[in-house]
């Protein structure tokens, strides 16, 4: 009972974070800010006043609009990726798991060979050799990362095919692709939703990581990673150049990764 | 027993002939010429040709792959455009560099995590219990490019203790060790906490208590020793992804490892020393992978069986 009311507790925090933040990113075009491109070299790097919230950035860039613009840029990119990379994985995975065979070989060797590579590696040495933009962002993303949604459906649809209503189906004489749609797919659903959540986070922290490094957004892009880039170079004597961004970008992880917390608690009946 | 280790050996071997496979290919990933791309516009065609049949690019694909692998038996790794030496020697230069902060931070990880972790198991449902995963959660939230500025300025801006960049001394690993070891024992400290919450559940915990066993011998004896078998696969995993984020971490902190080389690789565009370093760190990572897994066979007969 306690340990449900903290997973309930965990989704609601992470739910208002996350619905905060997504609101942000939608609502920054429409919102009077300052335009965040527009440059004030006189004062680079001031400290945050009445005109400037969060304080100025490299070249005096006003760094609240930044910021919020960043918002977007992460949670498109992120979102945009996550949910191409969840619908590759549930196809090629449901299906491979429905049919098995030489179908099912074949996805498991590619998403093996996918894992090989650890970390944030195969995603920082793709987006070195297609160049920075954030078209070629999203791709790198849903390259390396439908592997892991793939994974996850194949091993709950290698359990449901076994059920009695998809031999029900099956004896009903319905198509493959029928029974994938009709049959496997809305049973995917919750642990498809737990696995987006948090590779929401991943994906948002893969395209600061890039735009870090300076292989995400393309300069003058505004993105967190690139702010916290240029930050770290003038933290002595400007630090708030380091924190709006910093702030922005854990404070979403952290809501991301409470909702994740609080979603598989009430959709996962495995999870005490 | 030597069935599976040999079996275990051997199913390398695939893995390794598809990880060389595509880094081989990821220079073809280039879009347009990359020879243009690595020399710029303004190179001579002289120039472009030559660095074309260094690179073996003139070369049909096939005859380019099996080049590649020979470069591999060679022991060069191919040629550096960059620094105009072969791309294993830079490697192995570094290589010490990176594996030193990365188990480093690891024994940092493990030596906050794992006080908090176990406490927290063993009180579950307590105030501890929910500090320790708050805790955990706000590591795992905090990426190191946040992390890394905030140690500094306070550790190095503000109190003057530590430098804030460069490698050398132990005072250099400070910083890095810990931002990277806080990070770590984020996700450490759930692992643990779990996985000692399932064993303190299983039959042979109530046996040993009931036996009058001291709570402390049941904690390390009977609930740890198990408790540790799925921690240890984490940390093999982790110690690959230390080794592919060090092109972060090195980046922030000045270290001279294959991180830093990786870094400036692809910011010169010299293509064969990013692949080489793509490819020594994900080979690194099977094989620690096969020893974690080795050892483990070893430790946990079971294991054995069940592949």
């Amino acid at each position: 009972m306690k340990v449900l009311r903290r997973g309930q507790l965990s989704l609601f925090i992470g739910g208002f974070i996350v619905i905060g933040m997504v609101g942000i990113a939608l609502l920054t075009p429409y919102l009077p800010l300052n335009d965040p491109q527009s440059q004030d070299l006189v004062n680079q790097y001031s400290r945050p006043s009445w005109m400037n919230w969060l304080g100025r950035g490299e070249n005096g860039v006003d760094l609240l609009s930044q910021v919020f613009w960043g918002a977007r840029l992460s949670l498109g990119v992120g979102a945009g990726s996550v949910v191409f990379a969840s619908f590759i994985g549930m196809f090629l995975g449901s299906f491979a798991g429905y049919k098995g065979g030489w179908a099912d070989l074949i996805l498991m060797r590619i998403v093996d060979l996918l894992y090989a590579f650890p970390g944030i590696l195969l995603v920082v040495a793709l987006a070195a050799v297609l160049g920075p933009s954030v078209r070629n962002m999203m791709i790198v993303m849903v390259a390396t990362s439908w592997a892991g949604y793939a994974r996850l459906v194949r091993g709950v649809t290698l359990s449901l095919r076994e059920r009695e209503f998809v031999a029900a189906a099956e004896a009903q004489g319905a198509s493959t692709f029928r029974i994938m749609s009709k049959h496997l797919w809305p049973n995917l659903l919750a642990p498809l939703m737990v696995q987006m959540t948090f590779g929401l986070g991943g994906a948002i922290l893969v395209e600061s990581s890039l735009s870090f490094l300076g292989l995400g957004a393309p300069p003058g892009t505004p993105s967190w990673g690139q702010l916290l880039n240029q930050g770290r170079e003038v933290l002595t004597f400007a630090p708030h150049a380091v924190i709006a961004p910093g702030i922005a970008l854990v404070l979403t992880i952290l809501g991301l990764n409470l909702m994740g917390d609080g979603l598989r608690d009430r959709l996962d009946p495995k999870v005490r | 027993m030597w069935s599976y280790i040999f079996r275990r050996i051997l199913s390398v071997i695939p893995v390794v002939i598809g990880v060389v496979t595509l880094v081989f290919l990821l220079v073809h990933f280039i879009p347009g010429d990359p020879v243009e791309i690595m020399l710029g516009d303004a190179a001579e065609a002289a120039d472009k040709a030559r660095l074309r049949e260094l690179l073996g690019l003139n070369l049909p694909l096939l005859k380019q792959y099996t080049l590649f692998w020979k470069q591999i038996f060679d022991g060069t790794w191919g040629h550096s455009i960059s620094f105009s030496r072969p791309v294993l020697g830079l490697i192995t230069e570094r290589f010490g560099a990176t594996m030193y902060l990365s188990l480093a931070s690891l024994v940092v990880g493990v030596m906050i995590s794992f006080p908090l972790g176990v406490n927290a198991a063993r009180k579950a449902g307590t105030l501890a219990d929910t500090c320790s995963v708050g805790f955990a959660l706000i590591g795992m939230s905090i990426p190191i490019y946040v992390m890394a500025p905030v140690a500094v300025w306070f550790f190095s801006v503000q109190w003057r203790m530590f430098p804030v960049a460069g490698y050398g001394t132990l005072a250099h690993l400070f910083l890095p060790m810990i931002c990277l070891g806080f990070g770590l024992s984020g996700i450490l400290t759930r692992m643990i906490r779990t996985s000692v919450l399932e064993c303190l559940g299983e039959d042979y915990i109530r046996t040993a208590r009931a036996k009058g066993l001291k709570e402390r011998n049941v904690l390390f004896k009977h609930a740890l020793r198990n408790a540790m078998i799925p921690v240890i696969t984490i940390m093999g995993n982790m110690l690959g992804g230390l080794l592919a984020g060090a092109v972060i971490t090195e980046t922030l902190f000045d270290w001279p490892g294959i991180g830093k080389l990786f870094f400036s690789a692809f910011q010169q565009r010299d293509y064969p020393l990013v692949q080489g370093v793509v490819l020594w760190i994900s080979v690194s990572y099977v094989f620690i992978n096969l020893f974690v897994d080795l050892a483990y066979s070893f430790v946990d007969p079971r294991v054995r069986y069940d592949s």
